[in-house]
């Protein structure tokens, strides 16, 4: 606006000077005055700093120094030729008292103009609200002289004979009266009207209302009034009710806004009870232990399972630190803890260890800051989870893993020894066996014939030993093997296999009658060779123990069952009392002397062996010359489904490979034949 | 006579010493036969060093390697003769009491010519004894410059 005017006097433009020629014009000083005004608000500013500063404060002086200046000319009735050091009034412009002099209320509130450029910066209260009310103070002499101008009161205008004020002067001193006020819109009263509270919102709409409704409403009685509508007393009624119904809409509409503004408050307020007996109850009924400490380690707050554990009260323990609680090296720790969750402004994890009635618990805290509004944090929670149990078991496995691999390396050891062990006997037993039968076999070709009948009987005696020597070590180290042997286990043809072993058993026993009988013999998994060495013992065993019967009659079966296939052979030789079925599967268990059957005792041990390494079982029934049956199962490969299995049916599980046949499974359909 | 062709015969025990020339006699190959006692001996007579640097010239037509013998085992003498060029040729063959799958498995990595187990039966031993022996010594055709009798 000042430099508008300015404008107006260089150019010399009476509309932008005074309005209108019946105005008083804005003397160039108080342009000039009105720029140096707007330059300190700006430069005050709360961004401003430094020079531009200082440069601002220089432009509030000068101001303040403008009004003081025009104002002793008034007060003291010199002429210190300012008025016109800039522009001389034209002569077409409205006469005033001193012409080109600004008018004395002009020059007053630009002394407080400037007062309150000075002083609004400040960070002192006081001198905040000395500048609030000197802002105000000249905000209602240009309303005033406004409104002199809107009510067309020549005597609001100015002081006695002095100069006038402009009405865009006015207008100016209005507006920077609202922007000095709303440049510190955080203190003194100007806080309560900026507030975001009910106050401020109360402050904010009623202040414009309160100011501009009795101007229009006055305005309005006077206009009505001048033009002879209505008499005084009709003026005054009508305004006053005007001004009722107007201020009881606005405070109604007001009443309703704050009500229902209110109620939300209500509301929320209710939410975040809710929500706080929610955490609290949450907060209490945790097994975790649960702190909040300020940054310099005060207590806030503790749940329940704290003050149970620690015996110690939520109330009490506010206002204490971990030092006035806990042992000091444990209090240094927890401080510590805390210490660094401020540091890195984040959660961390720590083991914390906190003394109980039993001995010292570990706990596992996570640590984390709180943080206000403004983000800073203002506190450090603590949840802290007992697991001692856990550190216990912990170790306990991390212990019996030790000693399992302990174990394993000694086993391994063990098995390293038997190795060398079989090696050595492979090897160095033998050796002298095979001495023994070569020697003995040259003593009988060169030299039978200075021995009498009992000497040749005693070389053969020695002969069929050392024989039966080399087998029994030849069968125990392949016993011994069948254990560290690989194992590849593929889809089998159970029914080929059979075949070609009792093909086998029948070509060695030529003379000897057989009937055979196969029946459900399908396809198993396990390893070919294996499962050969298996049948091979099994159904040279019912041949040898049927080696008394004048037809043997061998059946091999198969049939599924759970998760297993089950394969058996009977038998109709001499079968065995079920008193010694237990010793049936040992190794050099014979239940027969060797004349009546030959063997070494090692093969249903090893079929044993073999099953169990698949995962299966194995059992016999017998009876005393009523034959016997011998059986194995093997696990079916996982999860198969094929023969009209039901899908659900579980497989049983292959860990059952106990010595004792298994307790039948009535609820299992049986299937296969 | 036949041209007899010489043996190596690398074993520890006399017992298997004396059965093995008993059972080359029956085929009439035991006076082609020398007998080593260990592995570094076997060595020293190929390379014609220490007791045998002054034999004649020559390889043997077969190598009868025990794999269990004192100072240098049977695998040792067999890696070393398999990697030297000069040597390489000559067949060995493992004559042992071992069926490890191991010696077996070694054995042949280490380019045996044979591998076979003494059978503890005295006949069998004979048979297999004498079958390698006429096979090496007398049918197979051994590599130039083996030694005659």
């Amino acid at each position: 606006m000042g430099s508008v005017v300015l404008t107006g006097w260089i150019l010399d433009l009476p509309l932008l000077k005074s309005l209108a020629p019946r105005f008083v014009t804005m003397k160039a000083n108080t342009a000039v005055a009105f720029v140096l005004s707007g330059l300190a608000l700006w430069l005050t500013g709360s961004q401003v700093e430094g020079r531009a500063r200082r440069l601002g404060r220089v432009c509030a002086a000068g101001v303040a120094l403008i009004g003081l200046v025009t104002l002793s000319e008034y007060a003291l009735g010199w002429n210190l030729g300012i008025d016109g050091l800039l522009f001389t009034e034209g002569s077409g412009a409205l006469q005033t008292s001193h012409p080109g002099r600004m008018a004395p209320t002009t020059a007053i509130s630009f002394v407080l103009v400037g007062l309150t450029l000075l002083l609004m910066p400040s960070r002192n209260r006081r001198r905040v609200v000395v500048a609030q009310v000197a802002a105000v103070s000249f905000g209602l002499v240009s309303l005033l002289a406004v409104l002199g101008y809107v009510y067309d009161v020549p005597e609001l205008t100015g002081l006695a004979a002095y100069t006038k004020m402009a009405l865009h002067t006015g207008a100016t001193f209005a507006v920077l009266s609202l922007g000095l006020l709303l440049a510190r819109p955080d203190r003194g009263f100007m806080a309560v009207v900026m507030a975001p509270d009910a106050g401020g919102v109360l402050a904010r709409r009623l202040l414009p209302v309160a100011i501009a409704l009795p101007v229009i409403l006055g305005w309005l009685r006077l206009v009505g009034q001048r033009r002879g509508l209505y008499g005084l007393e009709l003026g005054v009624s009508l305004t006053a009710m005007s001004q009722i119904l107007i201020l009881a809409v606005v405070i109604f509409a007001l009443a309703r806004s704050l009500h229902r503004a209110e109620v939300r408050r209500r509301a929320a307020e209710e939410g975040v009870a809710r929500s706080e007996a929610q955490l609290r109850g949450v907060l209490d009924n945790t097994t975790a232990v649960v702190t909040i400490k300020d940054p310099r380690g005060r207590y806030l707050l503790i749940n329940r399972r704290y003050e149970e554990l620690f015996h110690v009260k939520d109330e009490a323990v506010r206002g204490l630190t971990d030092h006035d609680l806990w042992p000091r090296e444990m209090a240094d720790a927890f401080r510590a803890n805390d210490a660094r969750v401020l540091e890195v402004d984040g959660p961390l994890e720590f083991d914390e260890v906190a003394p109980h009635e039993d001995g010292p618990h570990t706990y596992l805290s996570i640590k984390f800051p709180l943080r206000d509004a403004q983000g800073a944090p203002y506190a450090v929670c603590g949840i802290s989870t007992d697991i001692t149990e856990r550190k216990r078991t912990e170790e306990e496995i991390a212990r019996l893993n030790r000693e399992l691999a302990a174990k394993m390396e000694e086993v391994g050891a063990i098995n390293r020894e038997l190795e060398a062990f079989s090696y050595s006997v492979s090897h160095d037993l033998r050796a002298p066996l095979r001495h023994i039968a070569g020697f003995v076999d040259l003593l009988r070709r060169d030299a039978a014939a200075s021995l009498d009948d009992e000497g040749r009987r005693y070389i053969d005696v020695i002969a069929g030993a050392t024989r039966r020597m080399g087998q029994l070590i030849d069968d125990l180290l392949g016993f011994a093997r069948l254990g560290r042997a690989e194992m590849t286990k593929t889809r089998v043809d159970l029914e080929k296999l059979v075949r070609e072993v009792t093909e086998q058993a029948e070509h060695e026993n030529a003379g000897r009658a057989f009937d055979w009988k196969l029946e459900g013999l399908s396809e198993v998994v396990a390893d070919a060779a294996l499962l050969r060495v298996v049948l091979t013992n099994l159904i040279g065993n019912a041949v040898k123990f049927t080696g008394t019967r004048e037809r043997a009659c061998i059946e091999v079966g198969c049939r599924r069952e759970g998760g297993e296939d089950v394969v058996f052979v009977r038998d109709n030789g001499v079968g065995f009392a079920m008193a010694y079925v237990a010793k049936l599967f040992g190794v050099f268990q014979r239940l027969h002397r060797q004349e009546e059957f030959p063997g070494s005792g090692i093969g249903l041990a090893t079929v044993r062996r073999i099953v169990h390494r698949h995962g299966g079982r194995t059992w016999a029934e017998g009876t005393v010359d009523g034959g016997a049956t011998f059986t194995f199962s093997l696990p079916t490969a996982a999860r198969e489904s094929e023969a009209g299995v039901p899908a659900d049916v579980e497989p049983r599980s292959v860990e059952a490979s106990g010595d004792s046949p298994p307790q039948a499974d009535h609820t299992t359909q049986e299937v296969g034949t | 006579m036949n041209h007899l062709r010489r043996i190596l015969m690398a074993e520890d025990s006399d017992a298997d010493a004396e059965l093995t020339l008993r059972a080359l006699r029956e085929h009439h190959l035991a006076n082609g036969v020398i007998r080593v006692r260990d592995g570094a001996e076997a060595l020293d007579y190929l390379y014609r060093r220490g007791a045998f640097a002054s034999r004649g010239e020559g390889s043997p037509a077969v190598v009868l390697l025990d794999l269990k013998m004192p100072k240098v085992d049977g695998l040792e003498v067999l890696g070393q003769i398999k990697s030297d060029p000069a040597l390489s040729s000559i067949p060995v063959v493992i004559l042992t009491s071992s069926r490890e799958e191991v010696d077996l498995v070694e054995s042949y990595r280490l380019r045996a010519n044979a591998y076979v187990v003494k059978p503890v039966d005295f006949g069998q031993f004979v048979e297999a004894v004498s079958t390698l022996g006429v096979f090496w010594a007398v049918v197979n055709e051994p590599p130039p410059g083996t030694e005659g009798s």
